[in-house]
């Protein structure tokens, strides 16, 4: 199957609306932090940005627009009851198997078998829906996310986007 | 999209697309590396473009 070419096409989605097009954000530069350790030693996290929140905590709203709310989310209890709540995404299969976009049992598994060090204490639920303010994830939002994962001295992130 | 790891149950693909990504953390030596994974989806395809709720 030939790739799809979604900024294209989401460009054109824009502009039959009639909005602008999206002003996507070009990154000049993309520093690299070298792991200090082996994989295998490495402890860690992971955040999905599907709208993914626990049973018991108010839904997130799927037509949110610039909601730069994180949810932490105790990762020896996932995956439990969790609630997907989104609508710029089919999470039909997620509904069923949410390692289908934040694979919480398979990084377990990767820690079982010592290919990764171990999984973080928790994993984080955030940057869902569409955010439009950049500057606000560069200055706030991404530094909160970064700041508890340095409390749980986790050594690597995977930031699932849904 | 919604499709990041694959299928539901399917954990072989699950985990095999997981653990490429982490293994970028040791193999990859330049910023921005994007890679693109050999996993091909084997069935239609339409892109979802939201839905109002």
């Amino acid at each position: 199957m030939d790739p799809i070419r979604y900024v294209e096409k989401l460009n054109n989605h824009y502009r039959s609306q009639g909005f602008q097009p999206y002003q996507w954000t070009v990154n000049d530069d993309a520093p690299l932090t070298p792991l200090k350790k082996p994989l295998n030693q490495c402890r860690v996290a992971m955040l999905t940005s599907g709208g993914v929140s626990r049973c018991d905590a108010p839904p997130f709203n799927p037509q949110a627009r610039n909601d730069l709310r994180l949810d932490v989310l105790d990762s020896d209890s996932l995956p439990g009851c969790l609630a997907i709540n989104d609508d710029y995404y089919d999470h039909s299969d997620a509904e069923r198997d949410i390692n289908c976009i934040f694979p919480v049992e398979r990084l377990r598994e990767l820690a079982v078998e010592g290919i990764i060090g171990a999984v973080a204490p928790h994993h984080y639920s955030g940057f869902m829906g569409r955010i439009y303010t950049r500057s606000a994830v560069i200055n706030e939002g991404a530094p909160a996310l970064a700041l508890r994962l340095k409390e749980d001295r986790v050594d690597a992130a995977a930031l699932v986007p849904a | 999209m919604g499709n990041t790891f694959g299928r539901p149950f399917d954990r072989e693909r699950q985990r095999a697309i997981l653990l490429d990504s982490l293994r970028m953390l040791e193999t990859v030596r330049e910023g921005g590396t994007l890679l693109d994974l050999p996993f091909q989806w084997d069935g239609d395809f339409s892109i979802f473009l939201g839905r109002s709720s």
